[in-house]
């Protein structure tokens, strides 16, 4: 077989090369925003972060937002970080299982358990749902914290700044006004399943991410396996022309509570589609 | 070249002109050289052979710089268009390149503007798929790979440049190793976490020059056999130093050393094989990896225990072993020449 094309059959197939892969680039794109939307959530800046370079860096290529995220842990002390993404209270070895993961004991010798310690991540379809029972948990949680250390502070007497008293405090205000209310609650495979599960469309969104297991080690039921979430795609959303004033003339983050008061700057429409990928339908102050 | 020949073959008594007939095969010589120069751009001399490796070079980082230039241009002034425009201009500029590559092509034979708006080209494809998945966020794909390694090979083949052939190769090795690590269920941007994945690839490519002639095209073969063998025996090298890597289920040691066995073989077998069909990148590659090898099992035995000149002496020596080796089987003809 040769290769001898003549200069014209270069140029239709060059052209057809290029015009075929954007053909069905933006036909997928089509495709995910056709129709209703998977799901709708209203974000706020507590839920949609613009990068911190964004202006310094002139040759940035555009405002994406970062939709922030995180997972109500199974430890109290994890309510410490504001947008924890670690090992999910929920994520059991039966969901570990039913993502595809070999969940079978370890074996006992030590040098052969670094195997069961090295399975890659999987894709998975990853639940997202906006200021419902995981925010209120987690608002419990700091709520609980706070109570029990003022009253340890009035025991002691130690309630001044940097106190563990006043820590608490400063953690629940940030908690009612700026942490991101948009917690991970459910993976699976099967997007019909995990919808009629979770049937509100605003509260709940259905979008594609990777879970990694690992072994847990310790004694009787400490010894186990888990996992954490370990990314969610397009996590970054571009935001078109017709909405970058409502997000740029917004402050770059919402001041803590030590710093001021302040409520979110504003607020995103983002739509998740049939392949569920976002986009912003509509951003105002 | 030939003018040096005849000179020698004059002063060793070889041949005797006259000076009529020097001057008559001078005068036909150097007017095939200039036909020669103006039809096909070669070299005329040894001054003009450097002087074209030079602007080889210079058109490869040249190539190199206007495609990072062509991206930076993108960054600069990306969020003044609005998504119709950004898309429009995304297309026009993949076509516009791509067409004055070809056009560019038509009018130099040299092939050194060519390879320059060719590597253009290539990028303002590779922004084109990339950016549109930005604008609509899209989630990132392996499917996207085949694509640009087609378009690479059609700029590579139609205009014969092997910068885009290592191109297009490379898109065509993350994507069978890609889709050969999902086939165990990873997510498809973890392959190179299992360094297995990209064995299928490497025999693939090692075979392409056999089933496709590419006696046109200068060059091409050669690229296609080294990057096999790098796709070969960097992942090997890797699991003979990290077993823990590997998909096989066994002891990590046991991985180590069946990797570092099949290092041996399979390098040992590349240089044989290279000897046989005259494959001098084949040999180099090989013999390149087989040192490599031994090295590394070098450093693992001797390392602590020796004193470094010991050390050293001792990686000199086996390097002067594997000449005279080398050597001797090529007077023997096993590497298929011919024995003295």
């Amino acid at each position: 077989m040769t290769l001898t094309w003549s200069s014209g059959r270069t140029l239709a197939a060059g052209i057809a090369l290029i015009a075929l892969t954007n053909t069905i680039a933006l036909g997928g794109v089509a495709y995910n925003r056709s129709g209703e939307p998977e799901s709708v959530l209203k974000l706020t800046q507590r839920e949609v972060l613009a990068p911190h370079g964004y202006g310094l860096d002139r040759e940035g290529g555009g405002l994406q937002l970062h939709v922030s995220w995180r997972v109500l842990g199974p430890e109290w002390d994890d309510a410490y970080f504001w947008n924890f993404q670690g090992t999910p209270e929920w994520l059991d070895e039966a969901k570990l299982a039913s993502l595809g993961f070999d969940v079978s004991p370890p074996p006992v010798e030590r040098r052969a358990s670094w195997r069961y310690d090295r399975q890659l991540p999987r894709e998975a379809l990853v639940v997202l749902e906006l200021d419902g029972p995981a925010y209120q948990k987690a608002l419990e949680r700091a709520r609980q914290r706070e109570a029990k250390e003022a009253a340890k502070g009035a025991e002691t007497g130690k309630t001044g700044p940097g106190t563990s008293a006043a820590q608490a405090a400063l953690f629940l205000k940030n908690e009612e006004t700026a942490n991101t209310r948009l917690f991970a609650v459910d993976v699976g495979r099967d997007a019909r399943a995990l919808r009629a599960k979770y049937p509100d469309r605003t509260r709940y969104a259905i979008v594609q991410g990777k879970v990694r297991p690992y072994h847990q080690s310790g004694r009787g039921k400490d010894a186990r396996w888990t996992g954490y979430i370990e990314v969610i795609e397009n996590a970054r959303v571009n935001v078109p022309l017709e909405f970058r004033k409502a997000v740029e003339s917004a402050p770059r983050s919402i001041p803590y509570a030590a710093a001021a008061p302040a409520g979110p700057a504003f607020e995103v429409t983002m739509a998740f589609g049939k392949r569920f990928e976002p986009w912003i339908l509509a951003a105002k102050p | 070249m030939f003018g040096e020949e005849l000179a020698r073959l004059e002063r060793e008594g070889v041949v005797a002109l006259t000076p009529a007939q020097r001057n008559a095969i001078s005068a036909h010589h150097r007017g095939l050289l200039a036909q020669f120069s103006q039809e096909f751009d070669i070299d005329r001399d040894a001054r003009a052979k450097q002087l074209s490796l030079g602007m080889r070079i210079a058109s490869f980082l040249g190539a190199l710089a206007l495609a990072a230039s062509v991206f930076f241009l993108f960054r600069q002034f990306w969020d003044r268009f609005s998504t119709t425009a950004q898309v429009v201009i995304l297309i026009v500029a993949a076509l516009g390149t791509f067409g004055a590559t070809l056009w560019i092509q038509a009018r130099e034979s040299s092939g050194y503007f060519t390879k320059l708006a060719a590597m253009v080209a290539f990028a303002c494809f590779v922004i084109n798929i990339s950016l549109l998945g930005l604008i609509f966020n899209i989630t990132p794909s392996d499917k996207a790979l085949i694509p640009w390694a087609a378009f690479a090979l059609l700029l590579a083949y139609t205009c014969d440049l092997r910068l885009l052939l290592a191109a297009g190769i490379l898109c065509i090795i993350a994507w069978i190793s890609a889709r050969t690590g999902t086939w165990s269920g990873m997510y498809w941007l973890h392959f190179g976490e299992r360094p297995e994945n990209f064995f299928p690839a490497a025999v693939i490519l090692f075979l392409v020059p056999q089933w496709i002639p590419h006696g046109r095209f200068t060059g091409f073969g050669p690229i296609y056999r080294v990057f096999a063998l790098l796709t070969l025996f960097l992942p090997i090298l890797v699991l003979s130093n990290w077993g823990r890597v590997s998909y096989l289920d066994f002891e990590e040691n046991s991985i180590e050393g069946f990797y570092q066995v099949l290092g041996f073989v399979l390098s040992a077998g590349a240089i044989w094989l290279g000897a046989r069909r005259h494959w001098g990148e084949v040999v180099n590659t090989g013999s390149v990896f087989f040192v490599i090898f031994l090295y590394t099992k070098f450093f693992d035995w001797w390392w602590e225990i020796m004193p470094k000149y010991l050390f050293f002496l001792v990686l000199g020596l086996t390097a002067v072993l594997l000449l005279f080796i080398m050597r001797r089987l090529r007077a023997k003809g096993l590497f298929g020449g011919s024995a003295p």
